[in-house]
């Protein structure tokens, strides 16, 4: 609560606002944009002000001639102006940390891409974050977070909360309050309507590649649950909120809500079997939201079929809500969700046969390093979580081979998925790791020069201390179970408690701390002390 | 219409409620004054039934067509169907102007004098009025031949004139000329002197004198005329789209303008008569000659004059509501309950209050309006403007559509957009009818959004004089579907799911029916079930077939309908637990309220909506459950009151003409219950409340329209 109530300050200072200011969310998805305007009250409630959609056509454009169209650039940023006047009306500036700006798969995947984002910069001055797949699990989970442990949350059913968007789907696996898994499929509402490239589905071809992606869908999820046999649909997105609505018209769309699996697969079968223009006549959609509408309905339907289930719950979260408690809870870096996240690696270094006593052990001591330094590096929650991921993930490239592992490690956790973590978190994951032995990061690394300037700053700092964590643990034993950190004028003297040789450790640091001294330019002094000395 | 059809026609729904307003001109308890008004109303709501329904329907026969209406009738048997209840109603108009009104009020002091009246003094008098002002503008256009009269325009008033032939035409061809009588000129001209009011019509001053405009010739015939132009494609959706929606791209400019009525006196010779309808190609149903004055509509003017007080009804001047107090600001008192009035017992200035303390307040950040019809120097127009020159965000969403007040709303919305308001000029395709007005509040707790929701426009005068409901309310819930639906006509926004509110064109509808399905359910499983509805029309197919179930599973349904009532009542088998009560009485029935038994939770609502086809499908409306206990006893009481009413009531029969209800025991006039209701609620209010002082106020005189 303290934390909220300082960064509520925080904010007010920068914006120049009241630390009540609402805040915005922007989302622009493959055929629609979002706005969601909301305030929080003393206890944490949040509270929509405004809710705003316009229909966009980037996903067609994206996922089937890979660029977005110069027409769809500009209805997008008409879009965003009408959003802007709203912002304007609640004193919100779009450069203030109370505006956060998120563009998901259509964009993600148009080849201009980065001509659309200087685009809408030009045009309304807003930033956008293209957020990936993880990320969007991340913002989900973070949505979700507050309804854990609630029905259909429950610790004796695995719980899947799947959103079927345009372009892919997503799906959270949870257990009660943990994450099982994450994933994204390519299945996309708008994908199968229009296929790739030159390839359009005939009209009834979608029906059959909803039913096919499905089956392979649910045959993914399967090993990943721990009962394949209890588990829940929750379906998320404007789609099911449709359904929810349609089955029951007094669904005020707040709690959560459960429907039949049978008459959510009668609705989706009249749906499929009517155009999209039909659909807008007689349920006043937009033409891009009708379209959607028939191979999503389904897809939640065959997915619940697929695990024999009898219903199918709705919730009326979104992703905005998730990127609200971000902005609201900037403590996400800490407390629960780096648990599950941390998990996520742990079950990533599993799979890749990694000595994960050996890898947490690392981990630890890298920590106590990163908190005892903090003066010193000035890095805050998300990095400190990153060193952890490093140090759990840092030999996973040994599952590839002995020879030059910390290579391995590098592309190995660059290609993988971390439940809550975005592509740009998990490059610097990876770079920590890959620099954990050997060659110090160089201009000449191709992948450390594309970083940031204070991503590169921080990559080494993390990877300077990793080194020295690792050192600490060279035999693989967990024999330095407790250590005193000391600062000197131009040392770190590090005292390793409780022990009588420690020659391996001095060894190994003799061998690894030159980035560290290059870095914090403290030289690093390992001590030992015995309990009675 | 056929015996056996479900619906009565639309068309003569709507003339049946002309009736009744006549009706008021009829009745001797009505004071004269009012009575010449409501006759005055019965002749202008005439004009446009002619201008648009009329017009609408003679543009299907034109093309030929034969499409029956719901009723069962063609267009053609629809048109002969009007034109002969309509000679009847003009005869009746014509009546009761000569043989009741004028000598009522000549009784009064207001007589109207003819050529024959006028003494010396008089006849000077008049000489100089017509060569000073009208002769100097009156310009008589001559006529060739009939094939090529002179242009005149729509609704204008015109004296034709028969020449006596040159004395050297051997062929003693007769000669015509046209003089307008429009314009500037006014139709009543005072008589001097003397303690009544004497007045002279002016046809009948420039009659006495037209010869003065013929210098050497004689005028054998003057008769005063009017055309009624066809206005059915020319007008919005309001008019007669429902008619000529299958005809769009058929017509063309030329059949716009054709003349569908021609009025003239009786006096007019056979030869005069004959040429005026060929000059103006109107057939002979077409032709309405009336002993009385042509454009009745013109004596609104009249009744309007300073006179003696026993001629109008006496003053009930809207009292301050008891729910309202005026020494606290609006939104503390909004945040503390949802207020709800009821217009014109209780005043409007809470509403501009309202507005101009959101103009004023420095925490209010937006304000956002639909305004439909408003006045001249609206006071909620300057407020909204002060609102933006002082930083405010404001949005107006303004419906040029709105008929007739087309031009008033160019003008004050362009004026509006030079202080800074957003202004959104409708809808496309849609008329915007809902009565919002939204403010957007920062305070302590966060952002507030303070709605008003209205049954009636933002216009301080018809406040005055239409039955209207407000409600008040500040409920997070409204709030989010307020600025969704003010996103949504603005144009930022796609429409959103909807949390309370439905909104037509895309739910309200659905909503209703199933509002009424759900009371049938009830009734078929054995529960109390009962429907309460107020609105001024009814003509909804669909809806009405709804309520038709809802009567056969055994609903007891009980509705006011002002005006047009295309569900037959009371038939059995059918319709026989409906009742349909019309009431017309001083003030304008106008708010539309909906009770829902609902299993004992009654269901209540306000709306801007009327049961039509145009108001549910193709019209932006809303439909406002009121949820705060207060105010649905209130609201509840309100619809009873009207729906126990028997003076001034009229029972819908089932070939849809009407009845009056006989009073019982108690006769219950609803407007007076009403004043009443809220006049004893004030003083009780005002006993609880003595530390507030009330000056008395003088009651500003109600203007005109």
């Amino acid at each position: 609560m303290v934390k909220e109530v300082e960064l509520h300050a925080a904010l007010a200072e920068e914006t120049g606002g009241s630390p009540d200011s609402p805040l915005a969310v922007i989302d622009i998805g493959a055929t629609s944009m979002r706005m969601l305007v909301a305030q929080v009250d003393k206890d944490g409630q949040v509270h929509e002000l405004e809710a705003l959609q316009q229909s966009v056509t980037l996903g067609k454009d994206a996922f089937t001639s890979g660029t977005i169209a110069h027409g769809s650039v500009e209805d997008c940023i008409g879009g965003l102006r009408d959003f802007l006047r709203i912002l304007e009306e609640y004193r919100l500036d779009v450069d203030s940390p109370h505006v956060r700006v998120v563009a998901t798969s259509a964009v993600r995947e148009a080849a201009n891409r980065q001509a659309f984002l200087d685009r809408v910069y030009i045009a309304t001055k807003l930033e956008v974050d293209v957020v990936d797949n993880a990320e969007v699990a991340r913002f989900t989970y973070l949505g979700i977070r507050p309804f854990l442990g609630k029905r259909p949350f429950s610790t004796q059913e695995a719980a899947l909360l799947v959103e079927i968007g345009g372009g892919g789907t997503e799906i959270l696996g949870l257990s009660g309050p943990t994450v099982l898994f994450s994933q994204a499929h390519s299945l996309g509402s708008l994908r199968v309507r229009h296929g790739q490239g030159d390839r359009q589905p005939a009209e009834t071809d979608w029906h059959s590649l909803v039913r096919n992606q499905t089956r392979r869908i649910a045959d993914t999820v399967r090993p990943e649950l721990p009962d394949a046999r209890r588990v829940r649909l929750v379906a998320m997105g404007g789609d099911a909120r449709f359904a929810a609505r349609q089955l029951d018209p007094d669904w005020l769309g707040r709690e959560n809500i459960r429907l039949s699996t049978r008459r959510w697969r009668a609705l989706a079968e009249e749906i499929a079997g009517v155009s999209p223009d039909e659909l807008v006549q007689h349920y006043h959609l937009t033409y891009p939201a009708a379209e959607t509408l028939g191979p999503a309905l389904l897809a939640y339907a065959l997915l619940a079929e697929q695990f024999g289930l009898k219903w199918i719950y709705v919730t009326a979260l979104t992703m905005r809500d998730g990127v609200l408690a971000e902005m609201t809870k900037p403590t996400v870096w800490e407390g629960e969700f780096t648990k599950q996240i941390i998990r996520s690696a742990i079950l990533l270094a599993r799979r890749y046969q990694v000595d994960v006593s050996h890898a947490e052990h690392v981990a630890k001591m890298a920590r106590k390093l990163f908190g005892f330094l903090r003066d010193e590096h000035g890095l805050g929650a998300k990095y400190e979580l990153i060193l952890t991921l490093a140090a759990i993930l840092h030999e996973v490239g040994m599952f590839i081979s002995n020879m030059s592992h910390h290579k391995h490690s590098y592309y190995v956790i660059a290609n993988s998925d971390i439940f809550g973590l975005g592509s740009r978190s998990i490059e610097l994951v990876a770079q920590v790791g890959r620099y954990h032995r050997r060659a110090e990061p160089k201009a000449s690394h191709d992948a450390y020069s594309s970083l940031r300037r204070d991503e590169r700053i921080a990559v080494s700092k993390l990877a300077a201390i990793l080194r020295v964590a690792d050192a600490l643990e060279r035999t693989h034993t967990q024999r330095i179970a407790r250590l005193d950190l000391e600062r000197r004028s131009d040392s770190l003297l590090i005292t390793a408690l409780g022990l009588t040789d420690i020659s391996y450790e001095q060894m190994a640091l003799a061998e690894k701390s030159s980035l560290f001294e290059r870095v914090f330019g403290l030289r690093v002094v390992l001590a030992r002390r015995n309990n009675h000395e | 219409m056929t015996e056996e059809a479900l619906y009565l026609n639309r068309e003569l729904s709507w003339l049946e409620f002309n009736q009744r307003v006549l009706d008021e001109a009829a009745d001797p308890s009505v004071p004269a004054l009012e009575r010449l008004k409501f006759l005055a109303i019965t002749a202008s709501n005439l004009d446009e039934f002619f201008m648009v329904r009329v017009g609408g329907l003679r543009l299907l026969t034109g093309e030929g067509r034969t499409t029956l209406d719901p009723s069962g009738l063609t267009p053609k048997q629809q048109l002969a169907a009007i034109h002969q209840r309509v000679h009847q109603m003009v005869a009746e108009q014509e009546r009761l102007l000569l043989e009741e009104l004028e000598p009522l009020l000549a009784a009064g002091g207001i007589h109207r004098a003819v050529a024959g009246d006028l003494y010396g003094e008089q006849w000077q008098y008049l000489s100089q009025v017509f060569d000073e002002e009208i002769g100097r503008i009156v310009t008589p256009a001559a006529v060739q031949d009939a094939a090529r009269f002179p242009l005149v325009a729509n609704l204008g008033l015109h004296m034709a004139i028969r020449l006596r032939p040159r004395a050297d035409d051997p062929k003693k061809r007769a000669r015509y000329a046209v003089i307008p009588l429009g314009g500037s000129l006014q139709r009543f001209v005072a008589l001097p002197g003397e303690g009544t009011r004497r007045y002279v019509l002016l046809e009948e001053v420039v009659r006495i004198f037209a010869e003065r405009l013929f210098p050497g010739e004689r005028v054998a015939e003057a008769v005063v005329f009017r055309v009624t132009r066809n206005a059915g494609m020319n007008v919005d959706e309001d008019g007669a789209s429902d008619l000529l929606a299958e005809m769009e791209g058929v017509l063309d400019a030329r059949t716009f303008s054709e003349c569908i009525r021609l009025e003239m006196e009786t006096q007019a010779t056979k030869t005069m008569a004959e040429f005026l309808r060929r000059a103006l190609r109107v057939g002979s149903e077409e032709v309405y000659a009336t002993r009385a004055p042509v454009s009745l509509g013109d004596y609104m003017a009249l009744a309007g004059i300073e006179a003696d007080e026993s001629l109008r009804y006496a003053g009930m001047p809207p009292q301050a509501s008891p729910s309202v107090d005026s020494s606290l600001p609006m939104f503390q008192q909004i945040a503390k309950a949802d207020i709800l009035l009821c217009h014109p017992y209780e005043s409007f200035e809470p509403v501009e209050r309202f507005v101009r303390e959101a103009a004023s307040d420095p925490d209010v950040l937006a304000i956002k309006q639909v305004l439909y019809r408003t006045s001249r120097d609206s006071p909620i127009v300057e407020a909204l403007r002060q609102a933006a020159a002082s930083g405010k965000y404001v949005t107006v969403l303004v419906e040029v559509k709105a008929r007739f007040d087309e031009a008033r709303n160019i003008d004050w919305a362009r004026r509006l957009e030079m202080d800074g308001v957003q202004v959104i000029y409708g809808v496309k395709g849609l008329k915007t009818h809902a009565k919002i007005c939204m403010v957007v509040r920062r305070e302590p707790r966060g952002i507030v959004r303070y709605m008003h929701f209205g049954t009636g426009n933002y216009n301080e005068r018809t406040a005055k004089l239409y039955s209207d409901i407000s409600l008040f309310t500040c409920n997070e819930d409204f709030g989010a579907d307020s600025s969704a639906f003010l996103n949504a006509v603005a144009g930022y926004s796609t429409p959103q799911a909807f949390r309370r509110l439905a909104v037509s064109p895309i739910g309200l509808r659905e909503k209703l029916i199933e509002l009424i399905e759900a009371e049938t359910e009830r009734r078929r499983q054995g529960q109390k079930a009962r429907i309460d509805a107020k609105m001024n029309s009814l003509a909804d197919t669909d809806v009405i077939d709804a309520l038709y179930r809802a009567s056969q599973a055994g609903v007891k349904i009980r509705l006011n309908v002002r005006g047009i009532c295309c569900l037959r009542p009371g038939v059995k088998g059918l319709s026989e637990n409906i009742q349909v009560v019309s009431i017309v009485d001083r003030f304008l029935e106008h708010a539309r309220i909906l009770v829902f038994h609902h299993g004992g939770d009654a269901r209540v609502f306000i709306s801007s909506a009327d049961w039509m086809p145009r108001n549910l499908r193709r019209r932006v409306e809303l439909l406002v459950p009121v949820e705060d206990p207060g105010c649905r006893r209130k609201l509840i009481g309100i619809l009873d009151t009207c729906l126990q009413g028997t003076c001034k009531a009229r029972r819908l029969l089932p070939d849809g003409g009407h009845e009056r209800l006989v009073a019982g025991e108690k006769p219950v006039r609803a407007q007076w219950a009403l004043y009443e209701m809220v006049t004893k609620a004030l003083a009780s209010g005002r006993r609880s409340r003595r530390n507030v002082f009330e000056p008395h106020r003088p009651e500003r005189r109600q203007s005109k329209g």
